[in-house]
């Protein structure tokens, strides 16, 4: 496909609506849209409203988050629920902020059991997986061992 | 509150029924709870009627009890929709209990009913996806695997750190396939070796096909009146709810130290009821996936951490032991049809309370009981919803 940064805002659609950030430019990069406290500093990887840490309403900011991570977990699921496709990858990965996000693994990854291992640096990509009934690519956010960066683009 | 009993339940065997829709399943479920309790339709004041899938699975959006109930012969009552993910049928007898509880009706119905099979797995899976949060379910998540990966489960991980080995997984479906071969409720009646468990496909390391509870259909209801009027209605023994705790899930930051949902939930049932976790006789708990069941013993503090399989091994959790779990199949052999499970429950643990559970009868003269229920995933980390309830007799 297209490097992800050529695509503009028409020419495809999120898997998740307002849950990651597509690069806009090659100096531009991926992130997931987080929500930090500012009172308290807690910090999830989601858009939130309420701190769910001191129960305000008015203290939550977006923060850019989850670019690098550590693979907390991951197995290979042989069974899909509609619009993915077995076996696949799920995982979650532990962001240095703290939370433990839900992941899927990028496509550079072969779907075998050695390809990861527990407490790898895993860094966050963009990438599409499938396309919708008008032939967009959907996009997600996926991560990827740090060492394996060689086809991303 | 006033004490109220189970004086009937029913069921509709878990399984695949094609040509069967819900509102089949529901009635044959509602009838013969009617009949166990010797009451008619025209007894019952108010209806809970839980379901979880079948707006995505039967195009059935809205009012699902009211057309469950038409089709059984209930009208003009108050009927609610109870929609709690694994724990909707659990739910659903909480509302016919704190109904009667209350004052408010003096006969109750709870059901719960569930078609899965539609044709087509995949739409059933992603129907089971869609009770997570919609960014988990968006992403593709797999039930099966998110059981084995997501953090409160981790099952690598507890391998790692309790030296669990497949074969402790494998001894829950033996375990649990014996009884549901003993069951004509369930849906799978052979019973499994440990091999056949370890053999069978791979469906998302380390759960194998036989480990997962699987696509079912089915449904189960039971009737509640005052605990002094079952009398009245009814010469079986009247099996008293001691409680039923329902519990949301709470956003798990990291580094939280809070108690975990299940522990915290059954702590709840304990109290109300006046019991504890040695004083149960038997249990039906939640073993979507089969090591499930090892983790749900410890949080229900019927043994300390890692200690699950020993319990099994030394034959206590057994259908002979002193404390069965799982008399009917459990999830895994019995069945999940998800909305009517916690009900499936109840029906399994009222027979044996009653002495009626035929072959599968607990040889301990159970007199108390817990089932625990939980289900749907939350982008907080913890389960939608838990239940846990303790019946008396
Ligand atoms: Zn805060």
């Amino acid at each position: 496909m297209d490097r992800v940064f050529d695509l503009r805002p028409n020419d495809y659609v999120m898997l998740v609506p307002g849950a990651f950030h597509v690069p806009e430019g090659p100096d531009d990069e991926a992130y997931l849209i987080g929500s930090r406290c500012r009172a308290c500093g807690a910090t999830v990887p989601h858009p939130m409203a309420v701190c769910p840490a001191c129960v305000s309403a008015d203290t939550m900011e977006q923060v850019a988050i989850g670019q690098r991570g550590r693979l907390y977990s991951f197995t290979i699921a042989n069974a899909a629920p509609v619009g993915f496709t077995a076996p696949y990858f799920q995982a979650y990965v532990e962001l240095p902020e703290g939370p433990r996000v839900f992941a899927l693994i990028s496509d550079d990854v072969p779907v075998e059991a050695d390809a990861l291992a527990d407490g790898m640096e895993m860094e966050l990509v963009i990438e599409p997986v499938r396309k919708d009934e008008q032939g967009r690519p959907v996009l997600t956010y996926k991560y990827r061992p740090v060492a394996s960066n060689g086809t991303g683009a | 509150m006033r004490d109220v009993a189970i004086i009937g339940v029913g069921a509709h065997p878990a399984g695949k029924f094609e040509d069967k829709r819900l509102k089949d399943l529901g009635r044959e479920a509602v009838w013969k709870a009617l009949g166990d309790a010797g009451v008619g339709a025209a007894d019952v004041q108010v209806a809970y009627f839980g379901n979880s899938l079948g707006g995505l699975l039967t195009g059935q959006e809205g009012i699902r009890g009211q057309v469950v109930l038409q089709e059984s012969g209930l009208g003009g009552i108050p009927v609610v929709n109870v929609e709690n993910a694994c724990a909707s049928g659990a739910t659903a007898l909480r509302g016919a209990w704190l109904e009667v509880a209350s004052g408010n009706a003096d006969m109750a119905l709870a059901v719960g009913a569930e078609k899965m099979f539609v044709g087509d797995t995949a739409k059933s899976i992603s129907a089971l996806a869609a009770d997570s949060e919609i960014e988990l379910s968006q992403m593709g998540m797999q039930f099966s695997a998110a059981y084995a990966i997501h953090p409160k489960t981790n099952l690598k991980g507890k391998m790692k750190e309790y030296g669990w080995t497949p074969a402790d997984f494998a001894k829950v479906v033996v375990k649990n396939s014996h009884n549901g071969s003993l069951n004509p409720y369930a849906q799978h009646r052979k019973p499994l070796a440990e091999e056949d468990v370890l053999t069978s496909r791979m469906i998302a390391d380390p759960l194998t096909l036989y480990m997962c509870s699987s696509i079912a259909d089915g449904a189960a209801a039971a009737i509640v009146c005052p605990a002094e009027d079952a009398k009245r209605y009814t010469d079986k023994p009247p099996v008293r709810i001691g409680a039923i705790a329902l519990t949301s899930g709470q956003y798990r930051l990291a580094g939280d130290t809070k108690p975990d949902m299940v522990a915290m939930t059954a702590g709840l049932a304990y109290e109300a009821a006046g019991v504890g976790p040695e004083d149960v006789d038997i249990a039906e708990v939640h073993d979507a996936m089969a090591p499930a069941e090892l983790l749900i013993y410890e949080r229900l503090g019927f043994c300390g951490p890692g200690e699950g399989p020993r319990l099994i091994d030394d034959g206590v959790t057994t259908i002979g032991g002193r404390r069965p779990v799982n008399p009917s199949g459990g999830l895994v052999a019995r069945g999940h049809p998800v909305g009517a499970t916690g009900l499936l429950q109840v029906a399994e643990l009222v027979w044996q309370l009653r002495g009626e559970a035929g072959d599968r009868q607990a040889g301990n003269n159970p007199k108390v009981a817990l089932t625990h229920n939980q289900g749907g995933l939350l982008l907080g980390m913890d389960s939608a919803a838990c239940t846990v309830s303790i019946l008396l007799r």
